[in-house]
């Protein structure tokens, strides 16, 4: 059982956090902290296998406090979620010690697999952020690293209708599947490729030119 | 001498009842070798007829005549033809007579027995008579000038005031009486510098020694100034300007003639302009940190309360997507709608709250917030950008930031708008106490001298303003064809405005 504190001043987050988590069998939303002083003194207090926490919190900074978590616990994973899709927040992020950093609104389809992976000492990283850390250090990335490549040959057909501006009904139609069907596909492909939307997709396609 | 005056024959009117002695005196006079001309009148009518005439250079009348007398001839002279030489001829008179005569005005006093004494006379008298026209001419042109001159003086619409070397006045003008309350007569003798010189702006009082005026005149410069506080008899003072210009004799200061104006009124609207400067500075800087400060507020607002909302909002949408079976596939396409909705929805939150104003400015500072502005412009345009920037980041207070990034985000969407440009570079560091932004384009550049005629840019005009109010210096240097550069220093101390 992976054991994460939740840290979010905003309690409707909150709860929307818990009930994503309360779907898995694997992950246990163990206590909440509604700012920094809580949270430190519950990450002293309680075993963890994570923590999940806001980067803009009242009193201090998400930063100051992502830096101070790793002071007292240098192990414990600690994933990012914020409102900024912006990457300059990411990068920030990863420097300042995250093992994964979420925009709040992906947290719906991202959200379980990014926790899985950062408990088991691996970093979360969405293509763009890869990308920009990549530059940062000079690093060629290599093309079958790509995200797209990871999807199954059904992935990607449905991944190629969705960029195009197909909708659920038009892609089950063409594909002879369910609507349903279809729509877990798009949430398998969200997931795999570490993206919010479809509008993300769509701009990935684009710019590698898979339209 | 005067020789000018034998070569040009002399024109005599003789008074003299005789023709006989007419022709006696001519031919005495030609004897002589006098060239001249003559008249003769034996009576009072005539004798005014001819005056009134005019052209005449002497009288010779004779003593003894029927119709009137040398005395009548005399007095006619003084009233009519004042400083005409007269010779009066005669046979005997008395000594008495002879002083009563040339008392009356008669030059010479010729006895009929001495004749040959008359053409040297004749000469002497013309002479004098000649030299004293020319002295009367000068001095006429001479009053002329001395009247023409006091009256520029008096009625010049500036202030005069003459001083001996020392400082002491000698002279004031009206105009100079009107502007210092002082009447000529009060203050004649009375030192220039201490009755009238002896404030500074700030009210407190100099010496002569210190004064700026007596300085450059001492040492025979004129001083000139528009900047001098002048008192006034009541005690009040205005602003004026002056000349002061030494008058040197022989090497030497002999006197000081000080001109001035009260130059009040343009002293006042002067500053008043820039009274009025300064508080529109003041209140654009204000309105511009309350426009920034209401940006902050709203964006994080969008941010905080309609972000969380909106995402809380997508997890419910997922959780019942989750929920739905095969069974139903319209409630799986209409809960998809919603969350691409919540997803579009939350897009444009962002988008509208990064418009108005950078959530990273506030949470990761200027390198950052220049970063991502630069970043989204290349994804709008293709423009492609270098950022150098000295350090991670600037320890800059919240104002100063905020006017680098709004300048910086100014400058690119100029780029973006005129440059046609491939390329811009943007460099920022901290250099002493001073931040330094330099923005430059590779772009189709202009003639900075035709942008303030060919339309109101008001955004430049906003950052020159901004920049000027924060103290640091602003350059925008372009040339048709070689691209654009904007070179920005701000002190990093400056007064939060």
């Amino acid at each position: 059982m992976i054991k994460v504190l939740l840290v979010d001043d905003h309690t409707i987050l909150r709860d929307g956090l818990k009930q994503i988590l309360a779907d898995t069998d694997d992950i246990q939303a163990v206590d909440e902290a509604a700012d920094g002083h809580e949270a430190i003194r519950k990450i002293q207090a309680l075993a963890l296998d994570a923590v999940i926490m806001d980067m803009s919190m009242p009193g201090r900074s998400g930063l100051e406090l992502l830096k101070q978590i790793k002071l007292e616990k240098p192990k414990l994973p600690v994933l990012i979620l914020s409102m900024h899709s912006e990457e300059q927040y990411a990068v920030r992020a990863y420097r300042a010690g995250a093992a994964g950093y979420l925009t709040k609104d992906s947290a719906s389809t991202l959200l379980v697999s990014a926790i899985r992976k950062v408990a088991n000492g691996g970093i979360f990283i969405s293509p763009n952020s890869a990308e920009r850390m990549a530059q940062e250090f000079n690093l060629a990335r290599q093309a079958d690293n790509l995200p797209h490549t990871s999807l199954s040959n059904r992935e990607f057909q449905v991944f190629h209708l969705l960029v195009n501006g197909k909708g659920l009904t038009e892609i089950a139609n063409q594909l002879s599947l369910s609507v349903k069907t279809v729509s877990t596909h798009k949430t398998h492909i969200l997931q795999k490729m570490h993206m919010t939307n479809t509008s993300e997709l769509i701009r990935y396609a684009m710019k590698r030119d898979l339209l | 001498m005067r020789v000018r005056e034998h070569e040009k024959p002399l024109s005599i009117l003789l008074v003299e009842d005789s023709a006989n002695d007419e022709a006696l005196l001519v031919s005495i006079l030609e004897r002589e070798g006098l060239r001249f001309t003559h008249n003769r009148v034996f009576n009072a009518e005539g004798f005014m007829a001819q005056l009134e005439r005019g052209g005449w250079d002497l009288v010779i009348s004779d003593y003894n005549l029927p119709a009137f007398s040398a005395e009548d001839v005399l007095e006619i002279l003084s009233a009519h033809a004042d400083d005409m030489p007269c010779i009066i001829i005669s046979g005997f008179i008395g000594e008495e007579t002879a002083v009563a005569l040339m008392k009356a005005g008669a030059c010479d006093f010729v006895p009929k027995s001495n004749l040959s004494r008359l053409v040297p006379a004749i000469r002497r008298e013309a002479a004098e008579a000649a030299m004293r026209r020319e002295k009367r001419s000068i001095q006429k042109s001479l009053d002329h000038k001395e009247m023409l001159l006091s009256s520029i003086i008096l009625t010049l619409g500036e202030g005069l005031v003459v001083t001996d070397e020392y400082g002491e006045v000698l002279f004031i003008n009206p105009e100079a009486e009107r502007l210092l309350g002082w009447r000529q007569d009060e203050v004649i003798g009375r030192n220039l510098h201490d009755t009238i010189h002896f404030q500074q702006v700030d009210g407190s009082s100099y010496p002569q020694q210190e004064c700026l005026i007596d300085q450059f005149t001492r040492q025979g410069a004129s001083y000139r100034s528009d900047n001098e506080i002048f008192v006034r008899k009541d005690g009040s003072r205005f602003d004026a300007a002056c000349i002061a210009t030494p008058v040197v004799e022989e090497g030497r200061v002999v006197s000081i003639i000080t001109a001035f104006q009260d130059v009040s009124l343009r002293k006042q609207a002067e500053r008043e302009l820039l009274e009025s400067r300064q508080q529109y500075r003041a209140l654009s800087n204000f309105l511009q940190t309350v426009r920034e400060e209401e940006r902050t507020r709203i964006a994080r607002e969008l941010h905080d309360e309609l972000g969380q909302a909106l995402t809380a909002l997508k997890m419910d949408a997922s959780w019942i997507m989750h929920r739905l079976t095969e069974q139903q596939p319209e409630l799986v396409v209409k809960t998809d709608k919603m969350l691409s909705l919540i997803d579009s929805t939350v897009d444009s939150m962002r988008r509208i709250a990064a418009n108005l104003r950078p959530g990273l400015l506030d949470d990761l500072g200027l390198a950052a917030a220049a970063e991502w502005l630069l970043d989204e412009c290349r994804e709008r345009t293709g423009i492609r950008y270098v950022l150098n920037i000295g350090e991670e980041d600037f320890a800059l207070d919240a104002s100063l930031s905020t006017t680098i990034f709004r300048i910086l985000q100014e400058a690119v969407t100029n780029v973006t708008r005129h440059a046609k440009a491939k390329a811009i570079e943007v460099e920022l560091r901290g250099e002493g106490d001073e931040m330094v932004l330099v923005v430059s384009d590779d772009g189709i550049g202009f003639d900075p001298q035709m942008l303030s005629i060919q339309r109101k840019s008001f955004g430049l005009l906003g950052m020159r303003e901004r920049v000027k109010s924060l103290g640091g210096q602003f350059e925008l240097s372009s040339r048709p064809g070689h691209g654009t550069q904007l070179r920005i220093h701000l002190p990093i101390t400056a007064d939060q405005a």
